[in-house]
């Protein structure tokens, strides 16, 4: 016995009482071969990088399962002929006594880097010159005085040419 | 010979609590470049242990749909 993990993808077209159904199918089918279930997380929808299956979303899950490693080929062969699940993948736990990552620390993970990136986004944007209604006032004003200064300026230079 | 710096050092040997798992997205995704490939080792001077795991899950992470292969 082998304790394995497995990561599966429903199809996001359709609807979570669809996926749950399809979800429980397999469930029953693994305990069928004789998988003991250890670990369940549910990661909800979750939009997918590339089109799998004229799929842009899937509904994933997690689970953990124990196994006689000469099923697990079975169960793989099943689950390619599984319409509803557009992918899987089957992978070994080396610690089983360490916590699994899931989906809040997904999340987590996930805000800090959009909020990491939104800030070097930030960097990398020219500054504006006024932000406040202040900044444009003053703004304004320097114009003005630079633009009353090159009219001086002309006058004076077409004055001493005596035009 | 490539330049490898040797002020850098593996931006996992500060923090052992992270574990390199395809499920890490946000963690991986400081591992791939704009176009989605991985980044070579010596940018951020991760070990060659590392590396290899960062490579594996990197792969996992594409099959599974949640890291692209191109842009």
């Amino acid at each position: 016995m082998r304790t394995y993990e497995i990561m599966i993808a429903v199809r996001g077209s359709l609807i979570a009482s669809e996926a749950k159904t399809a979800y429980d199918a397999f469930i029953t089918s693994l305990s069928a071969k004789g998988g003991k279930v250890t670990y369940e997380d549910d990661w909800n929808k979750i939009p997918l990088a590339y089109k799998i299956k004229k799929e842009s979303e899937a509904y994933f899950s997690v689970i953990h399962f124990e196994m006689e490693s000469t099923k697990v080929k079975s169960l793989e062969l099943e689950l390619e002929l599984n319409a509803e699940i557009i992918r899987h993948l089957i992978t070994k736990v080396e610690d089983t006594k360490a916590t699994p990552y899931n989906k809040t620390n997904y999340d987590e993970d996930m805000e800090a880097f959009n909020d990491e990136k939104l800030e070097r986004k930030k960097k990398a944007m020219p500054k504006t010159r006024a932000t406040t209604a202040r900044q444009l006032e003053e703004d304004m004003d320097k114009i003005k005085k630079r633009k009353t200064a090159e009219t001086s300026a002309k006058a004076n230079i077409s004055k001493e040419l005596g035009l | 010979m490539k330049y490898v710096s040797s002020d850098k050092t593996c931006p996992f040997k500060a923090d052992n609590t992270v574990v390199i798992d395809y499920k890490n997205v946000p963690l991986l995704r400081r591992f791939v470049d704009y176009y989605g490939r991985i980044k070579k080792s010596y940018y951020k001077g991760t070990t060659r242990q590392n590396q290899s795991r960062l490579a594996r899950s990197v792969k996992r992470a594409r099959h599974m749909g949640l890291l692209s292969f191109t842009r």
